[in-house]
């Protein structure tokens, strides 16, 4: 099952830019903000995120289509491939890497496209971008999954992506995450979001090395 | 030390005993031991709460449903506090912060429990597990400080009987 593989894996490489760029957002305004998304990014450029690509299943699509996405996809994996869990990627890299997710993405018409995905994506987006609420302040981002809970109920799974040398067990860690969960509860009850957020963590390197779930 | 430590003691033990790469079963069976020292935690409080009578007690803590519990802890985590009847009885909205910890632990936990002994198809890391033992052991803790207030014996209710007190 390569492919559904693949697509969610490039989901959540582009949730992972999503969440530190903002949608639409003027992205390199000055040097500090890029230095902060550099080194935030190495979680989403990761190599695992287009494990299973084969192009002889994106059947349907034009030839030069699926060229383009093949030759985005060597790209991604190439500068992916150079970087590494405690060292921020190149602007260059990032660049390239951006471009090539971007063509992958717009090809195959992966977006965060539906209004219901959207509308939480931006809630949480509200909420981690608040100092008060701000995981750590790293800015490294998140991903997210709407889905159903175990008991069949609306909910959404956030993953916050934390620098790896950040203690999970310490008191101001776990205090940070409850008043991020408390403050995602309030914002999807403002916007009328009737899911229930729970909200995980791994370390930039799990990030980078955990395969995607599928199914 | 108490059924709740022990498995408290086993999580943290399961979710470090591998020193380099964590191995799946020994994570997720942390995470489900995590899960039921707070599951434990509230039933033993419960049946407490019924009374001194060790028979009785054996029988009432057979009685708290998972699914009943997890709604007790969303009614006790909605935006505002105790709503209705139960904001009444409590005598305010105010839902006292431990008692929002051990909560808001629960619900998380048990989504993380169904997943760990259900869902194979996705990988636990040690730092999500770790996140998820220490919450664990914070919600124990925690419920030693929520004490035998209205809001402690309200949500003790919930625990028991659910939403059946609506009818």
């Amino acid at each position: 099952m390569p492919l559904p593989e693949f697509l969610q894996g490039v989901r959540r490489a582009d949730h992972g830019v999503q969440s530190q760029l903002g949608l639409g957002q003027k992205m390199w305004s000055d040097q500090a903000e890029m230095d902060r998304i550099l080194r935030g990014a190495a979680w989403w450029m990761s190599p695992a995120n287009v494990n299973g690509y084969d192009p002889a299943e994106l059947t349907g699509l034009k030839p030069q289509v699926v060229e383009a996405v093949t030759a985005a996809v060597e790209r991604f994996r190439t500068v992916a491939d150079r970087v590494s869990n405690d060292q921020p990627p190149t602007e260059e890299e990032f660049h390239v890497a951006l471009e090539a997710l971007t063509t992958i993405c717009d090809s195959l018409e992966i977006r965060l496209s539906d209004p219901a995905s959207d509308n939480v994506y931006s809630a949480i987006r509200t909420v981690l971008s608040t100092p008060e609420y701000g995981l750590l302040g790293t800015g490294l981002g998140f991903d997210f999954e709407l889905r159903a809970d175990a008991g069949g109920e609306p909910a959404v799974v956030v993953w916050l992506v934390a620098p790896d040398h950040i203690d999970v067990t310490s008191a101001d860690f776990q205090v940070r995450m409850r008043r991020v969960r408390q403050a995602l509860r309030q914002e999807f009850a403002r916007r009328g979001i009737d899911r229930w957020p729970f909200v995980r963590v791994h370390s930039v390197s799990e990030a980078r090395a955990t395969p995607v779930a599928v199914g | 030390m108490s059924h709740e430590a022990d498995l408290i003691e086993q999580a943290e033990h399961l979710a470090t005993r591998d020193a380099r790469r964590p191995k799946q079963a020994n994570l997720r069976r942390a995470v489900s031991a995590a899960y039921y020292a707070v599951f434990h935690t509230l039933v033993q409080a419960a049946s407490t709460a019924l009374g001194s009578d060790p028979g009785i007690r054996s029988l009432v803590a057979r009685v708290p449903r998972h699914e009943d519990i997890k709604r007790a802890c969303k009614v006790a985590l909605t935006s505002g506090g105790w709503q209705g009847p139960l904001r009444d009885v409590a005598g305010g909205p105010a839902v006292p912060s431990d008692l929002s910890l051990v909560a808001e632990a629960f619900v998380e936990l048990q989504e993380a429990r169904h997943e760990a002994d259900y869902n194979l198809s996705r990988s636990f890391t040690r730092v999500e597990v770790l996140a998820q033992v220490q919450a664990a052991k914070d919600a124990v803790d925690a419920w030693g400080r929520v004490g035998a207030d209205r809001s402690a014996t309200l949500f003790l209710m919930l625990v028991l009987f659910g939403d059946r007190w609506r009818r």
